[in-house]
């Protein structure tokens, strides 16, 4: 799915970090204009150093977008995406997240490893599955026993 | 002047203290050395090990780590040519070609007892000038302090490497992340999206963690080029006669460079080892040498690298404004201990300060005891590969943003943030003025504001104040530095 055309004009580095920062800059205007209390020159609100902020934000947003699409002229970097790396490293730490409170450290830490080593190259299974066990157990050791940080190993089983 | 040195070496010197410092270099060391692994993806990811340290051994421990991963760094240049950063992107032209010339050795050595000088040389420099530029800074109000930041993040961003712009852009996005959480003025829970976990703010493990051990795993496993890493066998380790005498100047001047660079906010030691380079190859008599495995390439840049990253503690710690990403990661580390760097804390718990600038020069001491004899050790290490590393990595820091305080959220929050700055890292903005913007955020709110209420709504006390007026100066001259390019560009001539 290559974008063509007027498509693959947008999909640079200027335009679409431009686009991000609009977006931050405007969402932090409306949210601080609608709840947080402007204040005066004198008694500055809470809301008044966001929506600075905001703004000054969404300004260099314009301005990176308008230099992505060709102004001031400059030919701005194309970008290429591969989503798999990322996405493995996010689902292995969301599945961490999830699984510690719930089933403890040791299967959070089985899914979190097997998820991750999604997102490399060259994947074995049979390495993945003893670096996991290796780096449960240094998990454990070090984490649990040595620094006692109170985690559950299995549901109900701790060790400190 | 320098009881003050002696108070923190008696703190220092305690053997529970030394331990705690011995542990952070070896580990520092342990994970900068892994290639592919930066020193601060290293410290990001080290640091939430000293949570459970009371602060003094805490911080020791964190300046151990510091040292070792910026070391470790150092050997992954040499011997992999993969620079773990950009300061010692310049240690790789002539370290590499050295390891293959088989003089990984004397290399080695020399990286170390180059960064060791400097370093010694840095810490009398902090112990000189440090107590009269907090003295200084005491007299600061409000104003000063703003314009202060204002000129330490400005600078930050233009002129850290990238685009001048996006590193402003980022700069805001910081302040904005950092202001998350309970206002303190009026109690009000801003942008907090009616989660408890954000009402104390986005934490700073969350932040660090994310945006640079998240972040730049899923950037490097998407663009790994196949690395060659040096094989032979190291046989000859301690620097010969001549190449410690080639080698002894250069330090010198490195140090000179690297002193002066680290004082200034935002260039730090990328640009003065890259500085060191340029002046050694304009002083050579041989410079053709240089790029070829000349010693003195490796001396000055390691020397001034190091030699920055000592003086960058003077504004760090004196000013509580840090110049570099790493020294962000310090104040964050140690604001979550508890103390904020500046004059104030200087003044008041000098056990705590002279503690940390002591411990910093037994750091250095520790890396060249330690790493000299184990070199082969590190070299081993270079052959694992990042198909193992890396997941490993995500595994300290799932448990580092867990463990603040037990809370998953924290940890979901943190994979949000890695995916954010994965993102911009692939759009060109650099993450380090994001993170200084979020470490600064709060206090420049709370002074901007103690600012207007102080002069009753008037701005123009930040530029009739002559030290405010100075750091305004200063602020416009930066953003003239990134503007002037872009003007001559477009002026026809």
């Amino acid at each position: 799915m290559e974008p063509t055309g007027g498509a693959q004009r947008l999909f640079n580095k200027d335009f679409l970090a431009g686009l991000i920062f609009l977006a931050f800059g405007l969402a932090a205007i409306h949210i601080a204009d609608n709840d947080y209390p402007m204040g005066t020159m004198m008694r500055m609100g809470p809301g008044n150093f966001p929506v600075m902020l905001g703004g000054i934000l969404a300004l260099f947003g314009v301005y990176l977008a308008g230099r992505g699409l060709g102004w001031p002229a400059k030919s701005p970097a194309p970008v290429t995406w591969n989503p798999r790396p990322v996405g493995c490293i996010v689902a292995s730490m969301l599945a961490f997240g999830f699984l510690v409170p719930r089933l403890g450290l040791v299967p959070a830490l089985a899914a979190m490893f097997f998820l991750a080593a999604l997102g490399g190259r060259g994947l074995r299974w049979r390495e993945v599955l003893v670096l996991t066990v290796l780096m449960t157990a240094f998990a454990v050791g070090v984490f649990v026993y040595l620094l006692k940080l109170p985690f559950q190993l299995f549901p109900g089983v701790y060790l400190v | 002047m320098f009881e003050n040195l002696a108070l923190g070496f008696a703190v220092a010197f305690s053997l529970q203290n030394l331990a705690y410092c011995f542990a952070g270099v070896a580990m520092g060391t342990l994970i900068g050395v892994l290639p592919g692994i930066s020193p601060l993806v290293a410290i990001g990811m080290l640091f939430p090990l000293t949570f459970m340290l009371p602060p003094i051994p805490a911080l020791i421990m964190l300046a151990g780590i510091y040292y070792g991963a910026q070391y470790g760094g150092s050997t992954t240049a040499i011997l992999v040519n993969l620079p773990g950063e950009t300061a010692s992107a310049v240690t790789c032209i002539d370290g590499y070609q050295m390891a293959r010339q088989g003089r990984a050795g004397p290399a080695l050595a020399v990286a170390a007892l180059a960064s060791f000088f400097a370093g010694c040389v840095g810490t009398l420099l902090i112990a000189l000038i440090g107590p009269p530029l907090g003295e200084w800074a005491l007299k600061f109000g409000p104003w000063e302090y703003c314009a202060l930041m204002l000129m330490g993040l400005v600078a930050s961003a233009v002129l850290a490497h990238g685009d001048a712009v996006k590193g402003l852009a980022m700069v805001a996005l910081g302040l904005l992340f950092g202001i998350v959480g309970t206002d303190v003025n009026s109690g009000l829970p801003r942008y907090t999206f009616e989660l408890p976990e954000l009402v104390d703010g986005i934490g700073f493990t969350v932040i660090a963690v994310g945006l640079f051990a998240v972040a730049e795993i899923a950037s490097n496993l998407e663009s790994r080029e196949p690395r060659e890493v040096f094989t032979g066998r190291i046989e000859r380790l301690m620097p010969s006669r001549h190449d410690l005498g080639d080698s002894a100047w250069p330090t010198v001047r490195g140090t000179g460079v690297g002193a002066l660079f680290g004082v200034l906010p935002g260039t730090g030691p990328a640009l003065s080892s890259f500085a060191a380079y340029m002046l050694e190859k304009k002083l050579a008599r041989s410079p053709e040498r240089f790029g070829a495995g000349a010693i003195e390439g490796v001396a000055a840049p390691e020397a001034a690298n190091n030699a920055a990253a000592q003086t960058g503690f003077i504004p760090t710690l004196t000013l509580g404004i840090p110049g570099s990403a790493v020294m962000t990661l310090m104040v964050g580390a140690m604001m979550m201990h508890g103390l904020a760097p500046g004059p104030q804390a200087m003044a008041e718990k000098p056990e705590l300060f002279w503690g940390i600038v002591a411990s910093m020069w037994i750091g250095n001491l520790m890396l060249v005891v330690l790493n000299l004899p184990l070199i082969g050790l590190w070299v081993s290490l270079l052959k694992v590969p990042y198909r193992w590393l890396f997941p490993a990595i995500v595994m300290f820091c799932c448990i580092g943003a867990y463990s603040v305080s037990n809370n998953p959220v924290d940890v979901y929050l943190c994979a949000g943030v890695g995916a954010l700055g994965y993102v911009l890292a692939k759009l060109d903005c650099e993450p380090a003025p994001l993170l200084l913007g979020y470490v600064l955020g709060p206090l420049f709110e709370e002074h901007l504001r103690r600012a207007m209420l102080l002069a009753r709504g008037d701005p123009s006390p930040f530029f009739t104040r002559p030290i405010s007026l100075a750091f305004m100066v200063g602020t416009a001259l930066v953003l003239a530095v990134m503007v002037w390019p872009v003007l001559r560009r477009r002026s026809p001539s």
